[in-house]
């Protein structure tokens, strides 16, 4: 049954690598929309009201 | 201090508090099992994919439900986050499952009733996802995606029935067909449950962080159709 410790070791991976890629990605989004936010903010400002 | 930044402040140490616990009892302190050896370890975390998986699509069919009743984007924008970590966590729930069940069944995925359902439900909420990228208008993908978000809650309830309705081969482990759990040793039964507490609290914390996204891409749309008529 050791021989099967791999597949323990690769079920735990999976989920870590999974969660982090999400949180990753997850913060680019963010950063993305908050810089977004800013832009058209500011183009808004611009505008004659 | 407001409850929102209370909850900020322990939510993250907790997780982290939690996920050390349930790493030293599954890698360190559980008894191994004596049928399935080492393997029967990924049961833990495969259960607490699960736990998050429900919970987020019974979420996404509350928000649905709410959406369609009273069209508040709050509601949308709820069932989206929760969508979103469901899709996520049944990927990994789907992913741990494979891996489990290829030393176990000698193969990585059957069409056994539940696993099926299972795929089925993938699909249900990543439709639901993608159907507001494909829709001409947002409104209108958010009803369609609300929809599809009530229909899915039918096949979490299929799932949960699957392995007593029909005779599959995925077990039946927390409540097992003859009654009473198939986790043998009170280690066992607390390994499953600390694992599934500090899955529970990533999860939590998680939606926290993508609904504070959602609040953020409701506000470039809304700022978008502001700036758009001026532009031409």
């Amino acid at each position: 049954m050791a021989e099967h410790v791999p597949f323990l070791i690769a079920a735990y991976a999976v989920v870590w690598i999974g969660v982090l890629l999400y949180v990753s990605g997850l913060a680019r989004r963010s950063r993305n929309l908050e810089r977004e936010v800013e832009e058209l903010r500011a183009l808004l400002d611009k505008r004659p009201r | 201090m407001t409850a929102k930044t209370l909850t900020d402040r322990i939510l993250p140490p907790a997780t982290l508090a939690a996920m050390l616990a349930a790493l030293y009892l599954v890698f360190v302190a559980v008894p191994t099992d004596e049928f399935q050896g080492p393997v029967q370890r990924i049961f833990y975390v495969h259960m607490a994919m699960w736990l998050n998986t429900f919970t987020a699509f019974a979420m996404v069919g509350v928000a649905s439900l709410l959406y369609l009743w009273r069209r508040t984007p709050r509601w949308d924008r709820f069932g989206r986050a929760a969508a979103e970590l469901g899709l996520l966590f049944c990927s990994l729930g789907l992913a741990t499952g494979a891996i489990w069940a290829k030393p176990i069944w000698g193969t990585w995925w059957t069409w056994d009733p539940r696993l099926t359902l299972t795929l089925i439900l993938w699909m249900i909420y990543a439709a639901y996802l993608l159907l507001r990228n494909l829709a001409a208008e947002a409104q209108q993908g958010a009803t369609l995606a609300a929809v599809l978000g009530v229909s899915g809650v039918v096949d979490l309830y299929l799932i949960n029935r699957a392995v007593y309705w029909w005779r599959g081969i995925h077990p039946a482990v927390i409540v097992n067909r003859e009654g009473g759990s198939g986790l043998a040793d009170p280690l066992m039964r607390l390994t499953l449950l600390i694992c599934m507490l500090a899955f529970f609290l990533l999860f939590l914390w998680l939606l926290r962080l993508r609904l504070s996204t959602a609040r953020l891409e409701d506000t470039v749309d809304h700022l978008r159709e502001q700036v758009v008529p001026t532009a031409f």
